[in-house]
Formats: structure tokens, C-alpha cells, sequence
């Protein structure tokens, strides 16, 4: 679920900033991207890509949207419920699968994870593994 | 994966403000999250 890993991203924050590195998170839409960052308290940058501009760049994923209910997400989603992460009202092109990276300097790819199912995310060691290398 | 085409893009911020996506990796590693929605 991207509102649990926007969580740990918040908390790591700190140790992301140590290293030298930094944490942008993209979403589909502006209606609701302000009171994400309110709510979660998000203290790194967010930006909004209201045309899919970026995620057509990074070739983000798509699920169907019987894909959302798929039992494999179940765990995620029971876990993340549990620690308090609900979703709220949905934003826009919610069939567009979440996925995380580690660029640079410069136009780099050192790390990806592409989401499967909307209650997967990357492990927080890996993304900041990626991060201090 | 196309990490120039992404750097060259520039995406507004909740107050509307635009800014380019390479600008933050320039000179350092950027953890770059996708989410699904906001909602």
C-alpha cells in the first residue's frame, strides 16, 4: 500500500537526508494531493503528474481493475489497515500500479521495484540500501 | 525505464510550482516513488 511506504519513507526520512540522498514521490492527481501531504505529514517533495507524462517515462504499470481486489494483496492490505494506513476517497487512474526507483547522479538507475498488486511495496532496507551506496 | 526522458520533465507541486525531475538527481541518488493515488 503506497500510504504505508510513504510512511516509512517519512520516518527514514532523517537517514536519507544523512546520506546525502533524497525521497520525491509522484501521484496521479491534484484533488487530493494536498491533504496526503497534510495528513501524512510528508517532509519530502511531492509532485503531481495529472497526464501520466512521467509514468508513460518510467513505464508504470497498469492492473485491471478486478486486479485490485486480487487475493495476493491481502496480506498488504490487512497489515497496512492494522498499522492504520485506510485509503480514503480514490484519486485518480487508480488501475496505475505504484513502483519505486533509485536515480543518480545523474540519468542512473540503480534500483527498481515494481509493484505486482496495490498493497505491495519494496522493502524500506533495499530502497535505502540503494540510497547509501 | 527511460531516466532522461524523466529528467526532462517538469511536474507541478500542490501549490503549482513546476519542477524538473532531473534537477533533484543531478548530483545525488533520489529514492523516486510512484504512488497509486493520493486518496
Amino acid at each position: 500500500m503506497c500510504r504505508e511506504h510513504a510512511a516509512q519513507l517519512r520516518d527514514a526520512y532523517p537517514e536519507v537526508q544523512r546520506v546525502g540522498a533524497e525521497v520525491v514521490a509522484i501521484g496521479t492527481g491534484p484533488s487530493m494531493a494536498r491533504a496526503f501531504v497534510e495528513d501524512y505529514r510528508i517532509p519530502y517533495p511531492v509532485l503531481i503528474d495529472a497526464d501520466a507524462r512521467a509514468a508513460r517515462a518510467a513505464t508504470i504499470g497498469r492492473m485491471s481493475f478486478l486486479g485490485m481486489f486480487t487475493p495476493a494483496s491481502y496480506p498488504g492490505t490487512i497489515r497496512a489497515w492494522r498499522a492504520g494506513h485506510r485509503i480514503g476517497a480514490s484519486g485518480k487512474r487508480v488501475t496505475q500500479l505504484a513502483a519505486s526507483f533509485v536515480v543518480g547522479p545523474g540519468p542512473t538507475l540503480h534500483y527498481e521495484h515494481r509493484n505486482k498488486h496495490g498493497a505491495d511495496h519494496p522493502p524500506l532496507d533495499d530502497v535505502l540500501a540503494a540510497l547509501r551506496r | 525505464m527511460d531516466v532522461a526522458a524523466l529528467s526532462a520533465l517538469a511536474l507541478p507541486d500542490p501549490d503549482g510550482a513546476e519542477h524538473r525531475l532531473g534537477d533533484y538527481w543531478r548530483d545525488r541518488r533520489v529514492a523516486l516513488v510512484f504512488l497509486r493515488h493520493f486518496g
